[in-house]
């Protein structure tokens, strides 16, 4: 089946982005592709590229980050949500002017559009959130 | 075309979650025919006179009004939690349908898709 | 049919929405999967809310174990790992989570 995985809260402030990875692997494990996961609303804190977790702790955007890499993952950050928050990537960094960009290569940034395809293309949606 | 339902359980301002979750609905208007549960603490939104420019906040409920305009008809809320907050239909922004509790999960049962704010 | 999913601890709105409705309208073909903070209301002080059910009643492992709370639940409810969810989510129609 194709699975969509919605995350709407960040890491390590809220458990919605763990329990969301640990839904991510198990999907691929069991043989299921996951169609896309959106990172909308504090989800989009996922993507930072600049989150230095203590040694002892999950490296919450770093799985993420690896789940894309290993498994080719799409991984899809809203962009209303990300500039309110301050996630921008390079192009939007320009765009606005700001000092730096922040956002995992991992990550892409796109539009709202990308969470509806991503609910009417998959088999089964499922949302996580704060 | 599929159906999909969005859900909105949370009050306004406090966070930006119902916001948010608007966008969402009216993006979806534009990918297949849509339907709207406001729930909980999220039948809120739809109070009218609210005013939050001392806030400084945005007054994003003044988009509940053009929802018809991007073809977002069908508004529904619980019965039983409008009653529950001594909410009446005429205090709300737009036109809702209430659904009791007991025909909750029936309802959902009609669409193809769920997405919940 | 539909998998409903709470995240959230007993007495918050998005639990007492969720049982309120469970209780009154949910088939017998939907489940309840406890998640998170959700996890508190399989303890067994909450008997009596889970009662009201006719559904089956999952609840996820780890946050079970995660809490302590593995000796404290209530007979009756299905624990899961997360290939478990994820059969629940392939089972069931749709997945509606209780925010």
């Amino acid at each position: 089946m194709k699975i969509a995985i919605v995350v709407q809260g960040g890491p390590y402030s809220h458990e919605a982005s763990l329990s969301a990875l640990h839904f991510a692997k198990a999907t691929l494990d069991a043989g299921h592709e996951i169609y896309r996961v959106f990172f909308y609303n504090d989800g989009v804190y996922n993507a930072s590229d600049l989150i230095a977790p203590p040694q002892d702790e999950t490296d919450i955007r770093g799985e993420w980050t690896r789940l894309s890499d290993l498994h080719d993952v799409e991984l899809i950050t809203c962009i209303a949500s990300s500039l309110r928050r301050g996630l921008l990537n390079e192009t939007e960094s320009e765009r606005y002017e700001k000092s730096a960009a922040n956002l995992n290569p991992a990550f892409e940034i796109s539009g709202l559009g990308q969470l509806i395809d991503a609910g009417l293309s998959a088999d089964r949606t499922v949302t996580f959130a704060a | 075309m599929k159906r999909i339902l969005l859900t909105q359980s949370k009050s306004p301002y406090s966070a930006i979650n119902a916001q948010e979750g608007l966008d969402a609905i009216l993006m979806g208007s534009a990918f297949a025919e849509c339907a709207v549960l406001f729930q909980g603490d999220g039948i809120y939104q739809l109070l009218k006179h609210q005013n939050p420019a001392t806030l400084g906040t945005k007054n994003f409920t003044a988009t509940f009004g053009a929802l018809a305009d991007y073809g977002v008809e069908q508004i529904y809320c619980i019965d039983e939690e409008l009653t529950e907050r001594q909410l009446a239909p005429t205090e709300l922004v737009i036109p809702v349908i209430p659904i009791t509790r007991s025909g909750l999960c029936d309802f959902i049962r009609e669409f193809d898709l769920v997405l919940d704010f | 049919m539909i998998l409903h999913t709470l995240n959230k601890a007993p007495q918050t709105p998005a639990a007492v929405g969720c049982l309120n409705a469970l209780g009154s309208s949910a088939n017998s073909q939907d489940s309840l999967l406890l998640l998170e903070d959700g996890a508190y209301l399989a303890d067994k002080a909450n008997e009596a809310l889970l009662k009201e059910l006719s559904i089956p009643v999952y609840a996820v492992e780890a946050d079970i174990e995660a809490r302590g709370l593995a000796n404290r639940i209530v007979a009756g409810i299905t624990l899961v790992t997360y290939a478990g969810f994820v059969e629940l989510v392939t089972e069931h129609k749709m997945t509606k989570s209780w925010l």
